[in-house]
């Protein structure tokens, strides 16, 4: 037992990985990170500037996994889960970065990406400013601003909660405010959800869209929401009471 | 430098290295995705500033400074995303232990918890010092200060963590007699 043991001890054996326990450099898994990343081209000093696309090509597809499988792993239909868009120019072909927040929270989280440190930075430049537009998706999608000008127009995407509604792209964008706000504060039961989705359905003009509720939900479950813009469907995603 | 020789030497800091950056992203996270998202954008830094890497001994701290903001700003957005993980953990009833600490009161758990019970920088220092093993030289890289001061924080931390561990003991020999902790 601990008889006898120093602090140091104990917390030297209370070392909960053995890196001899991680996967060798030149098994499958790590040797294809390694090819992704000297493929990618090189970096800042070969090149004269920061190269992003390196960014892109492995680190949207681990980010996106990782959210999907860490936040909704358990229900395989789950297509969006609450996650964003960060360009790092004007431009929808320019090096981006995934992120998983609430779509209130993208450009604060996008604008970390171009701090110290973080994968958009350049030595000197500060953070641009940056506005969000709605991908033909229906993700949210955050840009630098062109300056003088109307930036998601020029990019021929619509801005979000544009008055007036802009298509189903903007109207997927207020859902999803509407309804992470209101099922992230309180714990709604399903009754309460079905009710809540299809007045959103209503207010939004969404005439096509669908809600789905797993069976069993579960009479204590609270509900929590995955919107699927794909299949039109918002599925009602249960979870326990706090 | 030629860019074959880049790579040539990028890959061998790769191999040499990247078993201890996955283990230390792995300590550190409670999803696996996660710990592989830190370990491919650690190197991913490196590669692209590739002329910033110090050498000899000095490498493995370098990494793991970028592990560390890495891990920091990965954080933030992901504890919401965790507390859904564990509200759905005990819906369907699964078992987690990060989510329930104290289901065994074993010594790890116990070490565990009385290192959370410490302030970042000193959790941090010693789990670079202790489970990393670096050396003062090593973490003076990774924390941006004097050898000097590495020291006295590493003892104070040291300290901190001692008591924190004995106020634990006791409650641990409190609350299940049968795990004997070390009073005294």
């Amino acid at each position: 037992m601990r008889e006898g043991r120093t602090p140091r001890e104990r917390l030297r054996k209370a070392n909960p990985v053995d890196p001899n326990d991680m996967p060798a450099p030149d098994s499958p898994a790590p040797r294809a990170l390694l090819d992704r990343i000297v493929t990618s081209g090189p970096g800042r000093q070969a090149r004269g500037r920061p190269r992003r696309r390196p960014y892109v090509r492995v680190l949207v597809p681990v980010a996106l996994l990782g959210a999907i499988a860490a936040g909704y792993g358990i229900f395989s239909e789950v297509r969006q889960p609450l996650i964003g868009v960060c360009f790092e120019e004007a431009d929808v072909k320019a090096d981006r970065a995934v992120v998983s927040v609430s779509s209130r929270e993208l450009i604060k989280a996008c604008a970390a990406l171009w701090e110290p440190g973080g994968p958009f930075h350049a030595a000197g430049a500060a953070v641009p400013p940056l506005t969000d537009c709605v991908l033909g998706s229906g993700a949210v999608a955050v840009f630098p601003v062109l300056p003088g000008k109307d930036t998601c127009a020029e990019l021929g995407l619509a801005p979000p909660a544009e008055p007036g509604g802009a298509g189903d792209g903007a109207a997927i964008v207020q859902l999803q405010e509407a309804l992470s706000g209101r099922f992230l504060a309180s714990c709604v039961g399903e009754e309460e959800a079905l009710a809540l989705v299809r007045q959103e359905f209503e207010r939004l003009r969404l005439a096509d869209w669908r809600v789905v509720v797993p069976r069993p939900f579960g009479g204590e479950a609270c509900a929590s929401v995955a919107i699927d813009p794909a299949r039109r469907v918002v599925e009602l995603v249960p979870i326990p009471p706090p | 430098m030629y860019v074959g020789d880049r790579e040539a030497a990028f890959r061998e800091i790769y191999v040499a290295h990247y078993q201890r950056i996955a283990a230390y992203a792995h300590r550190r996270t409670s999803q696996p995705e996660d710990a592989d998202d830190i370990v491919a954008e650690t190197f991913l830094v490196a590669w692209r500033r590739f002329e910033d890497v110090p050498g000899g001994d000095l490498t493995l701290p370098w990494l793991y400074g970028v592990a560390r903001r890495v891990l920091s700003e990965g954080r933030r957005s992901s504890l919401r995303r965790d507390r859904l993980v564990a509200r759905l953990g005990r819906l369907w009833g699964r078992t987690d232990a990060r989510m329930n600490p104290y289901d065994r009161w074993d010594d790890r758990q116990i070490v565990h918890q009385a290192l959370a019970r410490l302030g970042p920088d000193d959790r941090e220092l010693l789990r670079l010092a202790e489970w990393e093993e670096l050396s003062n030289v090593q973490l003076a890289v990774v924390f941006a200060c004097s050898v000097n001061a590495i020291a006295i924080r590493l003892h104070r931390a040291h300290r901190r963590f001692g008591l924190e561990l004995r106020a634990l003991d006791r409650e641990a020999a409190i609350l299940n007699p049968n795990v004997g902790g070390q009073l005294g």
